[in-house]
């Protein structure tokens, strides 16, 4: 049993396969898009609970991809991964609500680490959310997954 | 000042793709030290040797990784005629991109932090490339296994400039003489004061003293 699915963005074929491959090794149920058209494709066929994703990217970029999944996938926690990435960028991702950072060279470890945590806080949302939910407070708990809790 | 720019831009562009090119190599050589893991030592007798390999690779890459993002820094360092920055971190960036001269001379750059930073408000071109430049005349004369140490000083009240402090052996006097005396001295002096900056030894002669004007 996988412990959750990750979805990888990257046009960066030997990078994204080769990851692909070391984290299916350690345990999680992963796949991968080359563009940020696939991977809005595949957010709809089956979403994953975290999204990697690459910033810089021929076409959809990894910032829009961003956008567009914390719009209509507030429950997927997004991770960036990129070589290519400014302090702005850095700074307009985190107020799109990205999850975490990272970039290029990155330790399996510190990877491994920083997707178990976004899973951990996209079952923390859920949770939070489920309790707004069953008291009837659908705005609130449409906000907690998106990743703005409105009561805080 | 367009071409420096049209420089910079190329090579951030090629920082980026050096920094893709270092994740490649980083994750195929992690998929093959974690093929290796499984393997039994019976199996596969190198075990041993090729993860020492890994190790190497590993380290290399994170050599590699660090050298580019300050490249790539430094390559946006001509878009901006005059910015506030703090020279601490001006002098790392010099020092990590000058370890090619560090090693060719067997000489060590050291940057000595200091508690709290430096901000500077200059050209930062013109800034690394005086800082550099006595690295490059340091470095050939002050003799093979010397340390120097650089350390920013902060304005001093009245005084709108900063400074960096070169330590380097040149308390030996006679080396420090030596130094003072050459033409190339003479000719360092003028292109620090040609870019409104001078350089000089300090009141103990113990050091060197880069000044620069706000």
């Amino acid at each position: 049993m996988k412990e959750f699915k990750v979805l990888m963005v990257d046009d960066e074929e030997d990078f994204v396969r080769t990851l692909d491959e070391r984290i299916q090794m350690r345990n999680l149920d992963t796949s991968v898009a080359l563009s940020g058209e696939e991977a809005m494709k595949k957010l709809e066929e089956d979403p994953p609970d975290v999204l990697l994703v690459d910033l810089k990217m021929p076409g959809m970029d990894g910032m829009e991809v961003l956008r567009r999944a914390r719009e209509a996938y507030p429950g997927v926690q997004v991770v960036m991964l990129t070589g290519h990435g400014s302090e702005a960028d850095e700074v307009e991702a985190r107020r799109l609500g990205v999850f975490e950072y990272l970039r290029k060279p990155v330790a399996l470890d510190q990877l491994m680490r920083t997707l178990k945590a976004a899973y951990k806080k996209k079952l923390e949302e859920t949770m939070v959310a489920a309790s707004f939910a069953e008291e009837g407070d659908f705005d609130s708990a449409r906000e907690i997954m998106k990743g703005h809790d409105k009561n805080k | 000042m367009k071409e420096t720019i049209f420089i910079g831009k190329i090579t951030a562009a090629m920082t980026h793709e050096m920094k893709n090119v270092l994740a490649i190599i980083r994750e195929s050589s992690g998929l093959a030290e974690d093929l290796l893991g499984m393997c039994d030592e019976s199996a596969f007798p190198y075990k041993d040797k090729f993860q020492k390999i890994m190790g190497k690779i590993e380290n290399q890459v994170i050599r590699g990784a660090e050298i580019m993002a300050q490249l790539n820094e430094f390559s946006h360092v001509p878009e901006v005629e005059r910015q506030s920055e703090d020279l601490n971190l001006v002098l790392n960036q010099i020092v990590i991109l000058s370890k090619k001269l560090s090693r060719s001379n067997a000489v060590d750059f050291i940057v000595e932090q200091a508690d709290m930073p430096v901000t500077s408000n200059s050209n930062p071109l013109t800034t690394r490339m005086l800082i550099f430049r006595i690295l490059e005349f340091l470095a050939p004369v002050i003799g093979k296994g010397s340390e120097i140490r650089l350390k920013a000083v902060g304005c001093k009240i009245g005084n709108q400039g900063f400074s960096v402090t070169i330590n380097a052996p040149v308390s030996n006097s006679f080396l420090l003489e030596k130094i003072l005396a050459g033409p190339e001295w003479d000719a360092l002096e003028n292109e620090f004061k040609n870019h409104g900056a001078s350089i000089g030894s300090s009141a103990g002669k113990d050091s060197l003293i880069v000044n620069f004007s706000q």
